[in-house]
């Protein structure tokens, strides 16, 4: 959560900064005229370009074998350092995430120093310095180039994963996959990998809250034993210093590093679906659908197609200029960007397509998509359509040449994947050297349009209507951790009316008389969000008054009353204004069992539900003002099993559980909220009191 | 002529193992740039570094969101979306096409006090970005159908970055409690009302009065020939007509009397702390002391800010600090977000005393060596690409009349004492010169 806060406010920024990518239809208007102008009439031609030359990089290996890549760049007083430890691909099976943890353990004790201490030396050099899961960059002034050195050495070697440091990295980690479970990409990421590369391999493997709570200090301690090892490891060492004294810093600070074998597992290398294999996660009352269309290829950094490869992706899936992106935004209008690639990877790399488009475009999209994958493979491509992506290849490459940290990239590179020293300053030219009649070939080799994964994120309610892009006929559902679910496809819902079923509910409940009895109701329910322990306090009484309190760490969080006609609210102890909406929406809070007091029916409309954990239920729905509220009711018990609320585009959804029975009243006693919070909020009633005293002071609205 | 850059002291490189590397000496950094002003007035800046083949050209007008009309807020940023329609030579929508097919970037944005436009292209693209910011200087070209269409992209983005943003109108928060007369208490991408107001003839105006050569600088940084930059520059900027005398905002805004305090509710999730002081214009002598202090109270995991509340307090989960260097007095502003359920006066008293105690206590000469080491890394770092420079080069002569800033920037901070700092402390981070926003959680509203 941290994370997106920072990013907020690296946004509010005194400025607002604009791509200028929104023109539109211009009429023309008075224009100054100047006499001759004719040479303003055409863009200016390029001139001759110049060769790009990146900077010259050499080597050393150190008696440990870690590999120095060094550039000198004089230009400014500074240098920056990476450490790049080479960890191969390996299943981490039950402690799934202990890469991601290790990562995060760094920096934050070493032998002699605690938290504080570091930031104040890193602070103190004007530096920055971070560690990850595989090794990691310090940048500073050159003058503090020992120091700076000397600081990253005991960061990495000298580390230490103190028990207490791991139970907060746990915690932030689990927050952030709460967030990811409830994010539409997030759980497209999730999924694409476990459906792309399957779960034997690497790739495919996907970290779980129990995968998490396994990780010990024993796991992060053998990650790092096993594999931060100098013989696998790469340090780079950009800018104002010489080979000389990079040499000798290396040796100083790593030279000790021991050096140990680490076994580098094989794996099959995933395969495409036979066919085109149609994917879903359901996530009902979605107003979009996420589609990610493609299948993993077989293409390392070093193959000779990579460049051909990358022209393919440019033609087919770049901003602005791709034929995705001018298809389906420019054309269609389904969605605000469609884009497309293919990646090499070591192990395994992947060809992409995607777009997140309107719920009711759905399957017109993924037409679009199979139109755009089936015609890179059977027609040339435009000339100018390739000069674009040739343009956008030199274009990065000359602007890298100002980056030493760049440089230093395609370095590591050009030692790790042994590729030839003028691998990137012939890029170029290479690219000019590849024809319309080389980009099919490339296009035919690495898009299967026969042989694709299209997965969907969205609300199955669109889900019939790509049955038949799927060679198998089927629709595959799963959850958002990749596990196969059986959509049990709901009975149609009858004769019944909204009236029988709400009137179930009643009586599941314990009765319309019973509920009538209910004059006073205390309820108190707490739960852990984010790390927070909250306790809520509510009360209801006469069907007019109600007074709900919520407080965390010993705090009033917010206090929100009605009484009779009058509401007040306060938020951490400051008053908030009400309006008349929130009084009306405080006075329907105060009924204690609204579905017992419906006087028209007719508002209300019933048809089958999903099926909710197994059980079939009966989905009641009505419009109010613009929100849509569904409840579903299980058609064995009656009993509320899910609410889900559209309001403005906003899906949330509450779901109810545990039923317990207090003076004959069933009551849930567990709730789960999504869609509110950019993370779930689960709460459980510890308490459930029914007609006691309530002290009137809870309800005083002055 | 002009030279290549950057040269600095070399190292004494002692290659004795044991010995430490780190040397003491002075960075002497020097950007060797040429200016000089065409006949229509406007200002040009080169700059020469071969050492990458791309170029950037950029055009600052020097007027903000400050200069917009009466009634007619935040049109210097609506007039820059505009400025990407067209103009008589290029057709819509094709500003970006050319540069994307050059393999180049752009960009754009506004400020309260300049508009800037700006061109990053492979330098054998150079006459390309030369003539596309001529044509938009010389005829741009709107007209209602892209005014209409610009009106709902700007609305939308207002939506989005201000209205729809956690903490995304802060600022105007700030400002407005802060000014009184000086049209920085307008938000920067103006109010709807006079967004849906504008209309054809406010745009030709703007153009003609704003959009001249004596309203502008030119830059061009990278690797270029000198000559031939200075020849097309003459041929698609030299007979753009020279514009009439540009006004000035001449308000000044009287001195804030006593604290101003006030609750925002907005929709976030977690409250923050904001103070904001009122602090003097950029090319004020105290304006290098004030930023200084403002690195000592929040730059860096170890400052001071950070260290109080988010890690030994454990009250904020971040914190920052910084001063607005404006044309005109602006604001320097610390916040915090805080973690849920915190008690706000709390933290209040935490920030204020350590706010205070700038002004009461010497800082150390540890801290002080740390500052200016966080600061020479800073100026360090932002001149390592032209692109930066360009922008750097073009604001100081917009700003102080002098781009040679650029190069003793250094000086000007190291000028800055330990006691320099106390008493801007004292001068102007008090509580009657300041404005103090909660910022809380809308909830369940």
């Amino acid at each position: 959560m941290l994370n997106k806060f920072i990013a907020i406010l690296a946004l509010v920024s005194l400025t607002w900064a604009c791509n200028s990518t929104k023109t539109t239809t211009v009429t023309r208007t008075e224009t100054t005229i100047l006499d001759s102008d004719d040479f303003r009439s055409q863009a200016p031609g390029a001139a001759q370009a110049r060769p790009i030359e990146l900077g010259q990089f050499q080597t050393a290996t150190l008696d440990n074998g870690l590999q120095l890549i060094v550039v000198e760049d004089d230009a400014l007083p500074r240098v920056s350092y990476r450490l790049f430890v080479d960890v191969p691909a390996h299943l981490e099976g039950e402690y799934a995430g202990t890469a991601q943890l290790a990562g995060q353990m760094f920096r934050r004790a070493t032998e002699t120093k605690t938290k504080a201490e570091l930031d104040e030396a890193i602070d103190f050099l004007g530096a920055s310095l971070s560690i990850g899961s595989t090794g990691g960059t310090a940048r500073g002034l050159s003058r503090h180039k020992d120091n700076l050195m000397a600081l990253m050495a005991e960061t990495i070697l000298k580390v230490q994963f103190p028990e207490e440091e791991l139970d907060i990295v746990r915690a932030e980690a689990k927050a952030g996959l709460q967030q990811t479970l409830v994010t539409p990409a997030g759980i497209a990421d999730r999924v694409q990998s476990r459906l792309w590369y399957g779960e034997e391999h690497p790739f495919g493997e996907m970290v779980t809250e129990e995968s998490y709570d396994a990780i010990g200090v024993e796991q992060i301690q053998s990650y790092y034993d096993t594999y931060f090892v100098p013989n696998r490891s790469y340090l780079v060492m950009v800018g104002d210093l010489t080979m000389e004294e990079a040499r000798l810093l290396a040796n100083r600070y790593f030279g000790n590093w021991t050096p140990k074998e680490v076994a580098e597992p094989e794996f099959n290398k995933p395969e495409r679906p036979r066919g085109r294999r149609i994917s879903f996660v359901h996530r009902p009352g979605s107003v979009q659908s996420i589609i990610r269309v493609g299948h993993p290829v077989n293409l390392s950094p070093g193959d000779p197609n990579t460049l051909a490869a990358r022209l393919v992706g440019s033609v087919l899936g770049s901003p602005f200029n791709g034929r995705l992106f001018k298809n389906l935004r420019e054309d269609k209008g389904y969605t605000y960007g469609a884009y497309g690639s293919i990646r090499a990877n070591e192990e395994v790399g992947n060809m992409l397509a995607y777009a997140d488009v309107r719920t009711e475009v759905t399957d017109s999209a993924v037409t679009e998509f199979l139109t755009e994958l089936e015609k890179m493979t059977t027609d040339l491509a435009q000339e100018d359509e390739l000069a674009r992506g040739r343009s956008q290849i030199n274009g990065q490459l000359a602007q890298a040449m100002e980056s030493p940290e760049t440089i230093s990239l395609y370095a590591l590179n050009t030692v790790r994947y042994g590729l030839s020293e003028d691998h990137y300053e012939t890029l170029g030219s290479r690219a000019d050297d590849i024809s319309t009649t080389e980009l099919l070939r490339t296009a035919q080799q690495y898009i299967k349009p026969d042989e694709l994964h299209i997965l969907v994120v969205g609300d199955k309610s669109i889900a019939d209507k790509l049955i038949p892009f799927a060679s198998d006929g089927e629709i595959h559902f799963y959850d958002a951790n990749g596990q196969v679910v059986e959509m049990v496809e709901p009975e149609a819902a009858g004769d019944i009316t909204a009236e029988q079923v709400l009137n179930d509910y009643v009586e599941a409940l314990g009765g319309q008389d019973k509920l009538a009895e209910v004059q006073r109701l205390k309820m108190v329910m707490g739960g852990n969000v984010q790390g927070m322990t909250m306790v809520q306090t509510s009360y209801k009484a006469d069907n007019d008054k109600f007074s709900s309190i919520t407080e965390a760490m010993g705090m009033v969080l917010s206090d929100q009353r009605y009484n009779d006609g009058k509401a007040k609210m306060s938020v951490q102890g400051q008053s908030a204004p009400i309006d008349e909406t929130m009084v009306s929406a405080f006075r329907e809070q105060a009924i204690i069992f609204p579905e017992a007091k419906i006087e028209d029916y007719s508002e209300y409309s019933v048809e089958a539900g999903e099926v909710i954990d197994g059980e079939a239920t009966y989905a009641v729905s009505r419009e109010d003002d613009g929100i849509s509220q569904t409840e579903y009711y299980s058609r064995e018990t009656g009993l509320k099993l899910r609410s889900v609320v559209v309001e403005m585009g906003q899906t949330q959804t509450f779901d109810y559980g545990d039923y317990r029975e207090v003076d004959g009243i069933k009551f849930p006693f567990s709730f789960s909220l999504s869609g509110m919070a950019p993370f779930p909020i689960e709460m459980e009633v510890s308490e459930v009191e029914v007609n006691g005293d309530i002290d009137p002071a809870v309800f005083e609205v002055e | 002529m002009i030279q290549t850059i950057s040269r600095f002291t070399a190292l004494v490189v002692l290659l004795v193992s044991g010995l430490q590397l780190d040397a003491q000496n002075d960075m002497s950094l020097e950007i060797d740039f040429e200016t000089y002003t065409l006949d229509n007035g406007l200002q040009v800046v080169l700059y020469q570094k071969n050492t990458a083949p791309i170029v950037n050209v950029s055009v600052l007008y020097h007027v903000g969101g400050k200069d917009s009309f009466e009634g007619r807020t935040g049109f210097a940023h609506f007039f820059e979306h505009l400025m990407f329609e067209g103009s008589k030579n290029i057709s819509r929508g094709e500003y970006a096409t050319y540069v994307q097919d050059a393999g180049g970037q752009l960009n754009a944005f506004t400020s309260q006090d300049i508009t800037y436009y700006t061109e990053t292209l492979p330098s054998n693209q150079l006459e390309l970005g030369l003539w596309l910011e001529s044509e938009r200087m010389l005829h741009a070209e709107v007209l209602d159908e892209g005014i209409e269409t610009q009106r709902e992209v700007v609305k939308e983005e207002r939506r989005q970055t201000m209205e729809n943003q956690p903490y995304g109108s802060l600022l105007y928060e700030i400002f407005r409690r802060a000014f009184s007369e000086h049209p920085y208490q307008h938000p920067n991408i103006g109010y709807m009302e006079d967004i849906n107001a504008a209309t054809e003839a406010d745009f030709q105006r703007f153009y003609a009065t704003y959009y001249v050569p004596n309203n502008a600088v030119l830059a061009v940084a990278g690797d270029i020939d000198v000559a031939q930059t200075r020849a097309w520059i003459e041929k698609y900027f030299g007979s753009i007509p020279m514009g009439g005398e540009v006004p000035r905002v001449e308000v000044v805004e009287p001195q804030l009397t006593a604290e101003v305090i006030d609750t925002v509710y907005d929709q976030v999730q977690l409250p923050a702390l904001i103070f904001a002081y009122r602090v003097p214009e950029l090319n004020h002598p105290d304006a290098a002391a004030i930023s200084v202090m403002n690195s000592i109270l929040s730059q860096g995991q170890s400052s001071r800010l950070n260290r109080r509340l988010v890690d030994d307090a454990q009250l904020a989960l971040q914190t920052a600090s910084l001063s607005f260097e404006m044309e005109d007095p602006g604001l320097s502003v610390a916040f915090a977000v805080m973690r849920p359920g915190v008690d706000l006066a709390q933290a209040e008293a935490m920030m204020s005393e350590e706010v205070n105690k700038m002004a009461t206590e010497l800082i150390s000469e540890q801290e002080y060596d740390k500052v200016m080491n966080q600061i020479e890394t800073q100026l360090v770092n932002q001149v390592s690409q032209s692109t930066q420079i360009a922008q750097l080069l073009a604001e100081y002569q917009t700003f102080y009349g002098d781009p040679s800033r650029i190069n003793s920037e250094l000086d000007r901070y190291q000028a800055v004492s330990r006691e320099d700092i106390r008493r801007v402390a004292q001068t102007y981070f008090n509580k009657d010169n300041r404005v103090v926003l909660y910022w809380l959680p809308e909830q369940s509203r």
